[in-house]
């Protein structure tokens, strides 16, 4: 046993601190840098909203949740997309996971300052038919 | 020789990761910036997937300071695990204590307790497996497999194969619970649990809400086996080495989480700015009311920060700090759900803690119901 013990004891230990000195997760181990990065109040955020148009022709915000996506992790995937200028796929997929017919699908790229989150700038960034 | 030889090879790979950077480490990450194919490009890529977003929207400045933490924290970790093997072979006081330290006293009792909560936990943890499974179905084409579902091309499970992920994962843990083949079955569901984490963190972002369950669920089969052991050469108290290196990593986790805030952005990241910028971002109502206090905007997130370097405190002195940490941690994440509204009240973290509690109150009475769990 104490053979085991130590190869467990060092195994894990090296995984536990691989993700610490590479700075990234590593799926099944992770890096714990959550609200470590500084933020500053004067930097503009971002978030990504999507629209469509349902069959009576209403307009409503794609709802992540629907899907068990959670809001934040569906910010993080439109803004992967976004950065990655795959904008136009994103929307595709989106249309083809609706169950119904759909239309007019739009990318929406809203920046506001963080301590003023009234003041903001609404960009289309791409309409898809 | 020996000894010189292990000293020489300590200070190496301290030095050795810092004159890498100095000499080529700074035009590396320029060049890998600037889209400049370098040996180190593919590295890049497979560890750090993200680099190919962030690289368009952060400034080089960001990459130089990320790189350099890696060099530092390469050298640092040389440093400590040199003082380690130093100290071991120095100081023969040392040496015992770290050979004291590696175990912790528990009884079969108390590890029977233990099972029965730990697997009711998982079950909780795990009790939508299907539900999120066959809700994220119709986006699978965001799938990005990480980790062991790219490099074995697991695709994202059909409705069907969910279904029997779940099915087998609850098998598992009630298997677990009333004792029966507990070491394969607590593997079993462990490796339920992680590939249906496995799944969820697929859609390119990471989710750290179960990671310390993840590790506890990877080594309790340990801790089940040891007292298999013991029950057999029937030593009804025992020490275990495995519970014991569950507790160590679940206090390096939150001790990794304090320490990352200081490397990365220092004691600046204890002012009011830093911790207001945050609460904007969430915008929970407590948080904007805790916002308009300078004083509150200092003192919460210090006490976050001694609070999570502080954790592992309670593995060296637990008579006196086990209670204090445990309901600080409570208070640190009910606070996280009110300041920020993220999480929620039964954040899994808090199931963790159950492997610093004595649970031999729970395990004593079931030992007694041997016709309904094997003990």
């Amino acid at each position: 046993m104490p053979g085991v013990k130590k190869t467990v004891y060092v195994i894990t230990l090296c995984l536990i601190f691989l993700p610490f000195v590479l700075v990234t997760d590593i799926f099944p181990f992770f890096r714990f840098g959550m609200f470590a990065e500084p933020v500053r109040r004067a930097v503009q955020t971002e978030s990504f909203v999507v629209e469509f148009e349902n069959l009576r022709g209403q307009t409503q915000i794609f709802n992540p949740e629907k899907y068990e996506i959670p809001e934040e992790n569906f910010q993080y995937l439109a803004r992967n997309y976004y950065y990655r200028k795959e904008a136009p796929l994103m929307l595709k997929r989106l249309r083809a996971a609706q169950a119904f017919t759909t239309k007019n699908w739009s990318l929406f790229k809203i920046t506001f300052p963080i301590d003023q989150p009234l003041h903001r700038d609404t960009i289309r960034i791409m309409q898809l038919p | 020789m020996k000894r010189s030889l292990q000293i020489a090879f300590f200070i190496i790979g301290v030095l050795l990761p810092l004159l890498f950077y100095e000499l080529w480490g700074k035009e590396l990450v320029i060049a890998i910036f600037e889209g400049k194919g370098t040996v180190f490009s593919g590295f890049v890529n497979a560890i750090y997937p993200r680099f190919a977003v962030e690289k368009n929207r952060l400034p080089l400045d960001f990459f130089m300071h990320k790189s350099f933490q890696i060099i530092l924290r390469c050298s640092l970790l040389f440093l400590l695990a040199g003082l380690f093997f130093y100290s071991q072979k120095k100081y023969s006081r040392f040496s015992t204590l770290t050979a004291n330290f590696s175990s912790v006293k528990t009884s079969v009792h108390a590890v029977i307790g233990l099972r029965i909560v730990f697997f009711l936990l998982l079950l909780v943890a795990g009790k939508d497996i299907y539900d999120d499974l066959r809700a994220l179905l119709p986006m699978e084409d965001f799938f990005r497999p990480i980790s062991f579902l790219k490099v074995l091309h697991i695709p994202f499970p059909s409705k069907r194969e969910s279904f029997i992920l779940y099915g087998i994962f609850f098998f598992a843990c009630f298997m677990g619970i009333f004792g029966i083949r507990p070491v394969a079955f607590s593997t079993l569901a462990a490796v339920c649990f992680i590939l249906y984490q496995a799944y969820l963190n697929s859609f390119e972002k990471m989710d750290h809400g179960f990671a310390p369950l993840i590790y506890a669920a990877l080594l309790f089969p340990f801790v089940l086996f040891e007292k298999y052991k013991a029950k057999k050469k029937n030593t009804p108290i025992f020490y275990s080495w495995s519970l014991r290196l569950i507790q160590i990593v679940i206090a390096l986790v939150y001790f990794q989480a304090g320490i990352e805030k200081l490397l990365i952005s220092g004691f600046h990241w204890v002012s009011a700015e830093t911790f207001r910028s945050y609460i904007y971002l969430h915008n929970a109502p407590v948080g904007l009311w805790v916002a308009s206090s300078d004083f509150l905007s200092f003192l919460l997130p210090l006490c976050g920060l001694v609070f999570q370097l502080s954790f592992p405190l309670l593995l060296f002195y637990p008579k006196l700090l086990k209670l204090p940490i445990l309901l600080t941690g409570v208070l640190f994440h009910l606070g996280t759900v009110l300041l920020f509204g993220i999480s929620h009240f039964f954040n899994p973290w808090l199931f963790t803690y159950i492997f610093f509690i004595d649970l031999s109150l729970i395990g004593k009475p079931i030992s007694s119901l041997s016709t309904y769990f094997k003990t």
